[in-house]
């Protein structure tokens, strides 16, 4: 049997709905679920990948309302990070978006 | 967008003596007042909505950086200013570290987009080691102005 990857790798499309943006506060809500787990977290966006646990990284996304981000992981708990991950998005990060950026 | 672009040079605290998060905001608030950037009115309304902004979650990012910033209506475009602390300031950052290089921004409240650039900006050359270690080495605001125009043309690579 040929095995291409034994690495489970688990992508999901979000978008972001906020009025400020993907601004600091949502991204480091991202940070801190993502750094709960061992496997590698990324986000995909405008042809950059950045790595979902680093503040610095996230912080040169630049992702306004509207824009659509692919987060991947791949290791242990993959399917489990882009679930709990792809929720915080969906509850538009816990209602966090108030008028301070 | 470049750092030299938002960063008021005569705001900028190369030395500050305080050590406490609010101590911090208000000196570099008072600066950014000093520096004719924003209006002496407006000072204690723009201290108090970084300081509620803090309450929502520390802006300290992490590696000895902070970024409190607000949006305000008294300003019409993005400013900022820099303050350095040797002893480090006590910011309950993200990692627990105490905070030595802090960039704090106001905004408008109308061009969410400029914040984003402006943070985006300030991370890029926060990723860059030099950029860093230089900062940190720096002890006149001449010095820090310097490494803006340096980072801001990409000489410290």
């Amino acid at each position: 049997m040929h095995v291409v990857s034994e690495t489970p790798v688990c992508r999901q499309a979000v978008t972001v709905n906020l009025e400020n943006g993907l601004h600091l506060r949502p991204q480091s809500q991202i940070a801190r679920l993502a750094q709960q787990f061992d496997c590698d977290v990324n986000i995909r966006f405008d042809d950059r990948t950045v790595n979902a646990k680093s503040m610095f990284d996230l912080m040169t996304l630049k992702a306004v309302q509207g824009a659509t981000l692919y987060l991947e992981a791949s290791g242990a708990n993959a399917a489990e990070a882009i679930r709990q991950l792809v929720e915080l998005f969906e509850s538009n990060f816990e209602g966090g978006d108030s008028s301070s950026p | 967008m470049k750092l030299t672009d938002f960063v008021v040079a005569d705001a900028i605290l190369p030395d500050l003596s305080v050590d406490t998060k609010e101590g911090s905001i208000r000196a570099m608030v008072a600066s950014l007042k000093s520096s004719g950037s924003i209006p002496a009115e407006e000072e204690e309304g723009i201290v108090t909505a970084i300081l509620k902004r803090e309450e929502l979650g520390s802006t300290g990012i992490g590696n000895g950086v902070a970024v409190p910033h607000t949006k305000h209506p008294s300003v019409d475009r993005l400013i900022a200013t820099i303050a350095l602390s040797k002893d480090g300031v006590d910011f309950a950052s993200l990692d627990g570290e105490s905070v030595h290089i802090l960039f704090l921004l106001v905004s408008p409240p109308d061009r969410p987009g400029d914040h984003l650039r402006g943070l985006e900006n300030i991370s890029r050359h926060l990723r860059n080691q030099n950029f860093c270690s230089f900062l940190t080495q720096a002890n006149t605001s001449k010095q820090i102005l310097d490494l803006l125009n340096e980072a801001d043309s990409d000489e410290l690579d």
